[in-house]
């Protein structure tokens, strides 16, 4: 009896610690006043930001970002609402799973490097599932057969073999990056094997027609950065928080 | 008699284990009824055909301020600065920051049409403080978001919780708003944040 009741509790243990191995915030709702004294007798008043991501080029960076707005607001923004317009949703989301399997090879590379083998078997069933089932990857038929799509690029591969992020840097058009994370894209722009199989026109419509969908299922994150007080620092500040989930994922 | 007092002193070590166990279960099982009510109340409302845009967006501007501890979210983006101010510049900000953040949050729910939420889990991370995660599946976008919510428990009743982090995807609210505090405040004065929220809220309620 006493055996069974052990059992029940270890299996209460481990339940829990299971449950608690999920990433909790540091912070405490009780423990604000610690927050309040961090940087009390810190003589520079450095920004939250700083402690997540260095920012060394913040005046290029800053003024890249401005261009960047400019930009967003004079043509990809206008393009974007276009494309929301003329391509309804469900449209969307088969130019999206067309995207996404052209992707898979790049996943399918991290997810090896990563050494995540069941993930790599996954993304190269998904690629093969898709391209010849789903009609080129249009339809997400792999999906509907419990095989999930993970993105994964060239910066959380740095990223998993402890390569420090770096200086934040927001590239023209690309947005907020890091140097790991730059890096990252440019490794992945060369190993993509549609790179060399694709003639250049056919590659410059489908990184525009990616610019437009990626841009389409940000709306809302770039409205609400735009609404902010401060949209440098909060683009910052939500760009290393994602990427610091993903890694972590 | 040793052996018989032995096996009662285990039974009752084990009994009060397992119902510590138990209340912290239902403890957290409360915290994600709390959050799946609320989810459903706001998915009900946005899909209300017979209310105007204007009532649901009043309607759920109450939700948020009744349910999100923006007062605490305030003083914590705030950061090192809420002592360098005084009682009633700390008054004046909460005032207006609890516009602000309502005008920059609140839109977003407005697009949880056709949306489920699904509880993943729920957990006390700390005594009395809760980490619910849910799964927000986006039926238009084809997209499944998740979505966390750091809530406390500040009262006996059962719905007596309030929400003081929203992590979408990784990113904390009250992170990004602290961020934004702090690097407003070391680039302009006290009366230069005020503007600027006033500001921006009146552009987002446009």
């Amino acid at each position: 009896m006493i055996i069974r009741f052990l059992q029940i509790l270890f299996f209460f243990i481990i339940a829990s610690s299971k449950a608690m191995a999920t990433t909790v915030p540091s912070y405490s709702y009780s423990e604000m006043y610690m927050y309040d004294n961090q940087d009390d007798n810190n003589e520079c008043d450095h920004n939250v930001s700083d402690d997540l991501i260095p920012d060394p080029f913040y005046i290029i960076n800053k003024n890249i970002f401005n261009i960047n707005l400019l930009i967003d607001n004079a043509f990809i923004s206008p393009a974007t609402e276009i494309y929301i317009f003329v391509v309804p949703a469900p449209a969307r989301n088969r130019v999206g799973n067309f995207m996404s399997n052209l992707g898979e090879p790049i996943n399918f590379f991290n997810l090896l490097l990563q050494g995540k083998f069941k993930q790599a078997n996954i993304s190269l069933t998904r690629f093969t599932t898709n391209t010849v089932l789903g009609c080129l990857g249009v339809l997400d038929v792999a999906s509907k057969v419990n095989l999930p799509y993970k993105g994964e690029d060239f910066g959380q591969t740095l990223a998993q073999y402890k390569a420090p992020t770096g200086p934040y840097i927001v590239a023209p058009i690309l947005g907020p990056t890091s140097l790991r994370d730059l890096t990252g894209k440019v490794v992945d722009f060369f190993i993509d094997p549609f790179k060399y199989a694709m003639k250049r026109s056919e590659r410059n419509a489908i990184n525009v027609a990616w610019l437009l969908h990626k841009r389409a299922g940000a709306k809302n994150v770039i409205k609400t950065i735009k609404s902010s007080i401060d949209p440098y620092e909060t683009a910052k500040v939500l760009y290393i928080q994602n990427r610091v989930s993903l890694i972590n994922d | 008699m040793q052996l018989i007092k032995n096996y009662i002193i285990r039974i009752c070590f084990i009994f009060t284990i397992i119902i510590a166990n138990i209340s912290f279960a239902t403890a957290s099982n409360d915290a994600a009824n709390y959050i799946n009510d609320l989810a459903e109340r706001v998915i009900n409302i946005v899909k209300k055909t017979d209310l105007e845009e204007k009532e649901k967006e009043s309607i759920l501007n109450e939700i948020f301020i009744q349910n999100v501890d923006v007062k605490w979210i305030g003083r914590f983006a705030m950061g090192k600065f809420w002592r360098r101010i005084t009682p009633d510049q700390q008054e004046k900000f909460l005032t207006i920051y609890s516009d602000y953040l309502t005008g920059l949050y609140v839109p977003n729910f407005r697009k949880y049409t056709g949306n489920k939420v699904k509880i993943v889990n729920a957990t006390e991370v700390r005594p009395n403080e809760f980490l619910v995660q849910t799964l927000l599946t986006d039926s238009t976008n084809n997209l499944e978001i998740k979505i966390n919510y750091m809530i406390i428990k500040n009262g006996n009743d059962f719905d007596d919780f309030i929400i003081f982090d929203i992590i979408a995807e990784g990113v904390s609210l009250i992170t990004t708003q602290r961020a934004e505090i702090n690097s407003t405040m070391s680039n302009n004065d006290f009366n230069g944040l005020i503007n600027l929220l006033i500001r921006k809220t009146a552009s987002s309620s446009k």
